[in-house]
Formats: structure tokens, C-alpha cells, sequence
């Protein structure tokens, strides 16, 4: 098994799933972006899923990938079906026809059904226990990269300086080993270049001090950034002191670095329609199979800390994670975009 | 230039079997894992002919292939390619792609890509795009069939560029990928190892 590459530091990124809208902001925020250019339709290097749910590409979390025992594991790549076509839609039918009383705005016959995120809010469980939640992906920046170690042509490396996983597209000659062997299948084809692209974290807006896009214009305040070693960072408190953040799909090997703090439930009703005291209405099983069996330990901790400030006690915890105030999430990756160089 | 000229039909032609390169010699452990146990390189044979005109050489390949792959039009498709591979300095080895100061070049065609491209190697994954590679190619695919010619012109500049002249002896190896296989890199039909190249006067 080839080395995991040095790096000095790592950037890391936790996303508070308790806070997702699932509005998609971010998603969009990234699209204009960096991925509005031909050959990248299709592309959405950041895409916010409903879980339980096959996800983008679908199906992806049965495709296997990444390491196992250290071995690198067989994959596939997923098709542009696969991760959701972007639609033609019929727009010259509907506005310059002079059919738009006859007519309505719907994608193009012969396009693919399915989109990206086909089964979006699609609940799972019975009424009225059913439930769903969000699943925010981007680039994990892996510390041990399957893409990269998968690359014949050593077109991909980890930024010594911030480990920041990048494709060196002049290196690159689109064989695409590295859509196959990523298991989060992260990675994208660009038919018009003939290379493969994925998240870059916004890496010249992280070089001059600036909070990537779809953390910056997310609403909700989901997203926090920060180096993992700097121990005033939330980043920092969150998985390394407190501990409520957890990689997703820890048993694939690649030890990403996008952290995960786990779902609450509401609880169960029962069948007269009343509370079931103490009950979750997202099964564990499920968030284990997600997040691996230390999700146990996660959940009770954001709970006694829920029923601590219910008590009237504070949390820094779980003032953290309301974010009060916005800076406070991006370990000082706080500049104004606006302020950025743009290059000429 | 054109793959389908009757002169090239009639020209003076060897035909030489390829095999598929070692899965053990993939450049990533991914590569080796994936197709240990997938069969590729089985395109069995390339016939060449080749000729000059005191300016320029010229390769015609042609090799049988149920399906032309000539665009990518999904994730999951790969186009045709062949390649000519020339020793550039040293006697590096045709199977590991040359060795450090031992350089190989290769002229890459790729039924996709508008013009073939010139590359060196020193080992296996370690293949650069060369700069003045002056390279044209043309293929054309006629019942099961690729027809390719490509070519260079004798006098060129560019670093680690094979030196081709009329009146001298060489070496060159060939190489064939089928898309519908999913074949790029090093997964790929060669010859077992060098030919001998001999340019008339």
C-alpha cells in the first residue's frame, strides 16, 4: 500500500446536519462558481442528498472504493445517468412558441427522468414516523486520498501547506481511475476538457484569508471551517475536544476530513398518537451505518448537553454550534469576498 | 496520409503480435486490483507498413476492432488509440516505458482527440507531453477495421525527441487500446519488446 502523502496542516470541515435547510444554497453557491462552463453541466462538486436515499451519483454508498485493510478496493465509474443529467428544458416551446397557454416549462423529451437529486425530501418509515434529513457533500480532502493513490499518472496531489486535495489538469489525461477508486465518488468528468475535476475547497479564496463559497453563503450556518490543529478554531474543539464530529463512512480507509455532527431525532408517536418518551425517530442502525458505532457515544453527548442547558446551564458546545456569530465558524478565514483579487 | 490509400494496401507490410501488458506492472495499486482478474490488451496483432519521402516518416497501422470508439459521450466510455514508441537515449526497456536518463518518446493517436500527441517517458506513469512533437495523424474505421497513418517530419526540435533520419537503424515498439474495454494508461496490447527500425536512404 502506497503512503499517505506529508502534509504540515489540514483543513477541515465540519458540517452540523441538525442545522441543514437542505435549501441548496450552497450547492448553487458553488455551481456559478466554478462549475458554469461547457463540459461541467452535469457537475455539482458541492450537492446537499436526502438521507436515507441512493444520493449522487445513485447508489453511490454501494459502490465500494477505497481502501480496505489498507487494499485499495474495486470500484466503478458512475455514468452521467448515474449522477443525474442536466436537464434541456423547453424553453423555446414555452416563451417564443406562442404556446405558452398550451404548454408548461418541463425538461425535454428524451431526457433522462431522473435528475441529480431525484428522490429529494422523500421520507423514509410510515407516517406519522416518518422521517429524513440532509447529507451535505463536497471534496473530503482525504489524508489518505484513494484518488490520489489511484492516479497512474500522479496527476493529483495534497497541498503540503493545507492538505487540500487537487487535480493537476495539465498532468491529467482523463483515464479516470480516480472517479472509480474515490468512495465517495466526488469526482466528475469534464467532456469538453477530457479531464477529471472535483471540489477544490476554493483554494484562492482560502489564500487570501476567504472562507470557501458554500460555506460563506450558507444560510444556515452549517458549516464550519478551520484548521484541525488550530485549537482556537470551532473545527478544532468540535473533533478533536468535544468529539461530536465524525467522518462519514469512516470504514473506507481514506480518512476524510469533513466531519459530520450526527442527526437528533424527534421521537416516535405511538399508535393512539401520543409521544414515546425517550424514543428516536431516526433508527440507529441506520446512522451506523452512516458514521460507524461511535455515533452512540455522539448522540448521548449532544443530548446531556440538550438537557444541560435546559437546566439553565450554559454549553460552549452547543453555543458553538449555533454560531452566534459568523466568524466564529471559519477559523479565521474571515475576509470579505468582496475584498478578494480576482484574476485578469 | 490517407489511411485508406490502395498504395498502403499494397505496400510492403509485417504483421506483428501484440499481448497485454503485465496487470503486476499497472502504476497503481487501484489499476492492478481492478483488472487483475479483467481480461484486455487482446487485440492479438497491428499489421504495419511504413515509408518515407526524405522529408517526413510515415507508420499505417491497422488492426481489427468490433467497435469504433471515437467519442466521449459518458463517464464510463474510452476512445480507440494506438501508439508508436521509439528509444530515445540508453537502452531503456520497451515494457517499463524507458527509466530514469533513459528516455522513451511515443506518438499517441486517439480516435477523440483532433491531433495525435507527442510524449516522453522515463518509467512507467511518468509519461510528459513533449514540446515541438510536430506530429499529424489520420484513422479511419471501415468493417472492423482502424486504419491509422501517423507521422513526423525527420527534422525536428524539442527535448528528448526520437532522432529519425534516412540511412539509420532504431528501434520501435506498438501499442493498441480498445475503448469499448475501458483500456487507457498501461492497460493496453504492445509488442513483447523492441522491433528493429531500419529508414532507407
Amino acid at each position: 500500500m502506497a503512503q499517505p502523502p506529508n502534509v504540515k496542516r489540514q483543513l477541515a470541515a465540519v458540517f452540523d446536519m441538525n442545522k441543514c435547510l437542505g435549501c441548496q444554497t450552497c450547492t448553487i453557491a458553488c455551481k456559478t462558481l466554478w462549475t458554469d462552463q461547457e463540459g461541467m453541466e452535469y457537475m455539482w462538486w458541492n450537492i446537499v442528498s436526502t438521507v436515507p436515499g441512493q444520493g449522487t451519483p445513485r447508489g453511490w454508498q454501494e459502490l465500494g472504493g477505497g481502501f480496505s485493510d489498507g487494499v485499495a478496493q474495486v470500484s466503478r465509474i458512475p455514468t452521467v445517468s448515474e449522477f443525474g443529467q442536466a436537464w434541456e428544458f423547453n424553453y423555446d416551446d414555452v416563451f417564443y412558441g406562442e404556446n405558452g397557454l398550451n404548454s408548461y416549462l418541463q425538461p425535454k423529451s428524451g431526457e433522462d427522468e431522473r435528475g441529480p437529486l431525484w428522490d429529494e425530501d422523500e421520507a423514509s418509515g410510515d407516517y406519522p414516523n416518518s422521517y429524513f434529513f440532509y447529507l451535505q457533500m463536497i471534496c473530503m480532502h482525504c489524508t489518505n486520498p484513494a484518488c490520489l493513490a489511484a492516479c497512474p499518472r500522479k496527476a493529483i496531489y495534497k497541498r503540503v501547506d493545507d492538505g487540500i486535495v487537487l487535480i493537476d489538469e495539465e498532468r491529467c489525461n482523463g483515464y479516470r481511475f480516480c472517479m472509480e477508486a474515490c468512495p465517495y465518488k466526488r469526482i466528475y468528468f469534464n467532456h469538453s476538457q477530457k479531464v477529471s475535476q472535483k471540489c477544490i475547497l476554493c483554494y484562492p479564496r482560502i489564500e487570501q484569508g476567504v472562507a470557501p463559497a458554500c460555506f460563506r453563503q450558507c444560510p444556515g450556518r452549517v458549516r464550519f471551517i478551520g484548521f484541525l490543529d488550530d485549537a482556537e478554531s470551532a473545527v478544532h474543539k468540535l473533533v478533536k475536544v468535544w468529539r461530536v464530529a465524525l467522518p462519514l463512512h469512516p470504514e473506507r480507509g481514506t480518512e476524510p476530513n469533513v466531519y459530520y455532527v450526527p442527526p437528533l431525532s424527534p421521537p416516535l408517536y405511538d399508535d393512539d398518537g401520543e409521544v414515546i418518551e425517550g424514543s428516536e425517530r431516526i433508527p440507529r442502525e441506520y446512522l451506523e451505518s452512516l458514521f460507524g458505532p461511535d455515533v452512540n457515544r455522539v448522540l448521548e453527548t449532544l443530548k446531556a448537553e440538550v438537557a444541560k442547558t435546559r437546566g439553565g446551564e450554559k454549553s460552549e458546545m452547543l453555543d458553538t454550534l449555533i454560531a452566534y456569530e459568523w466568524k466564529s465558524m471559519f477559523g479565521g478565514f474571515t475576509r470579505d469576498p468582496g475584498l478578494l483579487k480576482r484574476p485578469t | 496520409m490517407d489511411p485508406a490509400a490502395p498504395e498502403w494496401a499494397s505496400a510492403p507490410a509485417e504483421t506483428l503480435a501484440l499481448q497485454q501488458t503485465p496487470w503486476a506492472s499497472q502504476p497503481s495499486e487501484y489499476a492492478q486490483n481492478a483488472w487483475k482478474d479483467r481480461p484486455y490488451g487482446q487485440t492479438g496483432a497491428v499489421r504495419i507498413a511504413a515509408a518515407h519521402n526524405g522529408e517526413a516518416l510515415f507508420f499505417h497501422l491497422s488492426w481489427q476492432d468490433e467497435t469504433k470508439d471515437d467519442a466521449i459521450r459518458d463517464t464510463t466510455q474510452f476512445a480507440d488509440g494506438a501508439g508508436v514508441l521509439f528509444p530515445v537515449r540508453g537502452d531503456p526497456m520497451l515494457q517499463t516505458m524507458g527509466a530514469a536518463s533513459q528516455p522513451v518518446n511515443a506518438w499517441y493517436w486517439r480516435a477523440d482527440l483532433e491531433a495525435p500527441i507527442s510524449v516522453t517517458a522515463t518509467g512507467l506513469g511518468s509519461t510528459v507531453r513533449s514540446t515541438g512533437g510536430s506530429l499529424s495523424a489520420a484513422g479511419s474505421y471501415e468493417s472492423g477495421r482502424w486504419r491509422v497513418v501517423i507521422s513526423r517530419p525527420f527534422a525536428v526540435q524539442g527535448q528528448d525527441l526520437v532522432a529519425l533520419s534516412p540511412g539509420q537503424t532504431g528501434k520501435v515498439g506498438f501499442a493498441v487500446w480498445q475503448g469499448s474495454n475501458q483500456e487507457r494508461a498501461g492497460v493496453k496490447a504492445t509488442t513483447a519488446d523492441w522491433l528493429p527500425l531500419e529508414i532507407r536512404e
